[in-house]
């Protein structure tokens, strides 16, 4: 009906009620959208991310320590 | 209820704005439109203009592409454009569209009148995009389009797009746009100038010798002062043109062999970078412009040795002779018998002002033709291209 | 609660809605008639005024954590000075929505759709509006976020396409039409940072107000950053010697995009990134209006307002007979209603409430 505007708009429309969606008490666009750290465009790859996601609301921020399993290391340095 | 009344108002909406939008879309739809692949604009005996309007059949589907569809041309004579487009819309079934219009061809008589008011129009329409072409043919401009006739391509419109590439290798002809044109226009810096078109049939011009089917050569520049035709540009003084504006790749040269004045040597050249220039305004504008090329020898004869350094240094300093007559020659044409400033010198004596009406209160356009130049060019001659030494 | 409180990267996107909304339209084509070739020269010298100022804004806001500048004018007033200062607002924010919408929708008229009725195609605009405002403020603040981004990047796009067709020598005569008119009357180029008036309202918005200083200054550089950007595409491919007045330049710009026979007239593209910017303005402004109409009025939800400021742009965007008015009322008369309120009067009343706020602190030391 409206054309090139209406697909401008609908694009618009669509775009702002998915944002508005959420499931489980996640919002749906997440990864993209956040409003905290880790967000948007300029998202590291996975293995760079030292941070857990924010929207999830975690009880501890940063992901598990690379070694983690502090004993073996030690142990081999006996 | 309430959701009734709701889901009523919205479906009642939505149709008022189907109505709305609709007279829109008709006026634009594809069958009822015509594709306007060249226009050409003539001086009638009564003052009046003559315009030309070239479009194709539109092919049936079942058809190969490969089938060519010969041009329709419908002249109409009226007093300006917009009346001429108003009237062909009433002659034939479907409506003008110049979305894909690609050249505009002006005969040399109604741009040496002034060509202002047609530039503005089509400029203003939204239809016509700045980069199509602007032709100023010297005959008229409808037998220019009847006797185009692209050997190779099959569709006309595919020979109006490619024929400007030629301009990157050889240096013969401008890629002259109406934006281009409109830009240089209303701009106090430069003038405008356009492709310059001629018949093949009288051999009018001495530029022009090859024999062929299609009968349209376009060869040099049409230089404008202002609106209106001054002058016209050989290929030699095109080249230059065209290397000052930076916009060709490799031109030919044939210049007379410093060993044997019997024989003479062609020479590929590539610009090296884009030129120097400074323009001096303390009184009559002095125009400095340093060029640096690269050279390949293109043509052999027996004996001929073209790798030790003196012989390429002595073919060097040839071109450069060479090429300096060739360019002072182009740049005195410009100044003292055109006197217009097509290079847009005028951009680069802006320098030496600081304010706007400063600049305007020296008139640049005007003391163009006072002006004096000197070139300097610096050419590395390498030897040949695949054979170094016969 | 985080559901309704925006993050830094919203915030900054929030503020830069406005300036590029503006490009689009005939904000460029005035400052290069004004300044023809010192435009840029100008655009740096009031970038760096603005930085001071924003820098000014944000040490008087920290006397008053977490209120924004209606709470402000209560304590500096009382309540008929909040009231009016908030109704000023509204209007400034409801009348530059409608009046832009008008100038916006005038251009695609003339593009797209020449026999329809222009009523039409700003209650388009609205009715989108008001299905978006009608969903939470962080759908808003989201789909800004998404939508933003895109548009800077296609201004760099515009740029580097089109570099090839550029003559630097444009810039020179330097310093234009004088340097008087460049620099001291070209101060009134500062009301090209509209989004200035929606920093006023940021802080009780904020997750993490401490980074305010933060986003006012990244967000006031990017502005600049951006402006800089569309008035040099204008001028370097251009001649602005003769006063031009085109509809909407950066559309004739990037009319000259070419790459070979595939790519060709790719406007249409950057027409759709633009309806979608510009859909995201009205949005903003809509929001930021019913936001302080509810600070106001102490009523509990605002959805329904939605509707109602809707049709308010969509009445003031049908009041101008025709489009000379509209871009008559850009060049010459918003700039100075810009600055007297979003500049002068507010920065008045920071400085009075902080005078008033000081003078109370001395008295209950006084009293201790």
């Amino acid at each position: 009906m409206a054309g090139f505007l209406g697909i401008g708009l609908g694009l618009f429309v669509y775009i702002a009620l998915l944002c508005s969606l959420d499931s489980f008490g996640v919002p749906f666009t997440s990864p993209l959208a956040n409003t905290s750290k880790g967000n948007g465009y300029l998202l590291p790859p996975i293995w760079k991310r030292e941070n857990r996601a924010s929207y999830m609301t975690t009880k501890r921020e940063k992901d598990q320590e690379k070694i983690s399993m502090k004993w073996k290391y030690h142990d081999k340095k006996r | 209820m309430k959701k009734w009344i709701r889901n009523i108002t919205i479906i009642i909406i939505i149709f008022v704005f189907i109505t709305a939008f609709s007279s829109s879309y008709s006026s634009l739809n594809i069958d009822n439109l015509t594709y306007v692949l060249a226009i050409g604009i003539d001086l009638s005996d009564n003052n009046e203009l003559e315009v030309s309007f070239q479009f194709t059949k539109p092919l049936p589907a079942e058809s190969s592409a490969s089938e060519k569809s010969t041009p329709i041309i419908n002249t109409v004579t009226a007093s300006s454009l917009s009346k001429a487009i108003n009237l062909v819309n009433g002659y034939q079934p479907r409506q003008l569209n110049l979305s894909h219009c690609k050249i505009i061809v002006f005969s040399e008589e109604l741009a040496q009148r002034g060509i202002s008011d047609e530039i503005y129009t089509l400029i203003n329409d939204t239809q016509v995009r700045p980069s199509s072409n602007i032709i100023i043919s010297k005959c008229n401009a409808k037998d220019y389009l009847e006797q185009t006739n692209p050997e190779i391509e099959n569709l006309i419109s595919r020979y109006y797009e490619i024929f400007t590439d030629s301009s990157r290798y050889t240096g013969h002809m401008p890629n002259a746009t109406i934006g281009d044109f409109f830009n240089s226009l209303i701009c106090k810096t430069c003038e405008p100038y356009a492709i310059l078109g001629d018949l093949n049939l009288n051999n009018n011009s001495n530029d022009s010798s090859v024999q062929g089917e299609n009968n349209v050569e376009n060869i040099g520049v049409a230089v404008f002062n202002n609106d209106q035709l001054v002058g016209e540009l050989n290929s030699y003084d095109t080249i230059c043109f065209l290397n000052i504006r930076n916009k060709v790749d490799r031109f030919l040269i044939t210049i007379q062999d410093p060993y044997d004045s019997n024989e003479t040597l062609d020479i590929y050249v590539t610009p090296k970078s884009s030129p120097k220039i400074k323009v001096d305004t303390s009184s009559s504008p002095y125009i400095y412009i340093k060029y640096n090329f690269d050279a390949e020898i293109y043509s052999m004869s027996n004996n001929s040795e073209y790798l030790s350094n003196d012989v390429l240094d002595t073919i060097s300093n040839a071109c450069n002779s060479y090429l300096e007559n060739m360019f002072l020659e182009y740049l005195y044409k410009t100044s003292k018998d055109f006197k217009s400033d097509i290079n847009g010198f005028g951009n680069f004596a802006a320098k030496n002002f600081l304010t706007i009406s400063e600049y305007e209160n020296y008139d640049w356009l005007n003391k163009y033709k006072d002006s004096f130049f000197n070139v300097e060019i610096n050419t590395s001659v390498k030897s040949g291209m695949l054979i170094l030494e016969t | 609660m985080s559901k309704t409180k925006l993050g830094t990267a919203e915030a900054i996107m929030i503020i830069l809605t406005v300036i590029v909304a503006r490009s689009i339209l005939s904000l460029p084509t005035d400052l290069l008639n004004a300044f023809k070739s010192s435009t840029i020269l100008n655009l740096i010298y009031v970038s760096i005024i603005a930085i001071l100022i924003v820098l000014l804004i944000c040490k008087l806001f920290k006397k008053f954590p977490g209120l924004d500048i209606i709470d402000i004018c209560e304590i500096t007033g009382g309540k008929v000075f909040k009231n009016i200062i908030g109704s000023v607002f509204i209007i400034y924010f409801l009348v530059s929505a409608g009046l832009m919408t008008r100038n916006f929708c005038e251009s695609i008229k003339i593009l797209y759709y020449p026999m329809t009725n222009v009523f039409f195609i700003i209650a388009l605009f609205i009715i989108a509006m008001c299905i978006v405002n009608r969903l939470n403020f962080s759908a808003t603040a989201k789909t800004t976020l998404i939508i933003i981004p895109i548009a800077l990047i296609s201004i760099l796009f515009l740029f580097f396409t089109n570099i090839n067709k550029f003559v630097p020598e444009r810039i020179f005569p330097i310093l234009g039409n004088g340097f008087f008119n460049t620099f001291i009357l070209g101060t009134t180029n500062i009301a090209s940072f509209g989004g200035i008036a929606y920093l006023y309202f940021l802080p009780p918005m904020l997750k993490e107000p401490k980074n305010f200083k933060k986003i006012a200054i990244i967000s006031i550089t990017l502005t600049a950053i951006f402006l800089i950007f569309t008035v040099a595409i204008l001028l370097f491919i251009f001649t602005f010697f003769t006063h031009v007045d085109e509809i909407s330049p950066l559309y004739t710009a990037a009319r000259y995009i070419e790459f070979g026979n595939f790519f060709q007239r790719l406007e249409s593209l950057f027409l759709l990134i633009w309806i979608l910017i510009f859909a995201c303005y009205i949005s903003i402004a809509c929001r930021f209006s019913m936001n302080i109409f509810q600070k106001l009025t102490n009523i509990e939800t605002t959805t329904p307002l939605a509707n109602i400021f809707g049709l308010l742009v969509l009445g003031i965007a049908l009041l101008p007979e025709n489009l000379a008015i509209v871009q008559d009322f850009g060049a010459k008369i918003y700039p100075y209603l810009m600055i007297s309120l979003v500049l002068i009067s507010s920065i008045a009343i920071l400085i009075f409430a902080n005078i008033i706020k000081r003078k109370k602190e001395n008295y209950l030391r006084k009293e201790t």
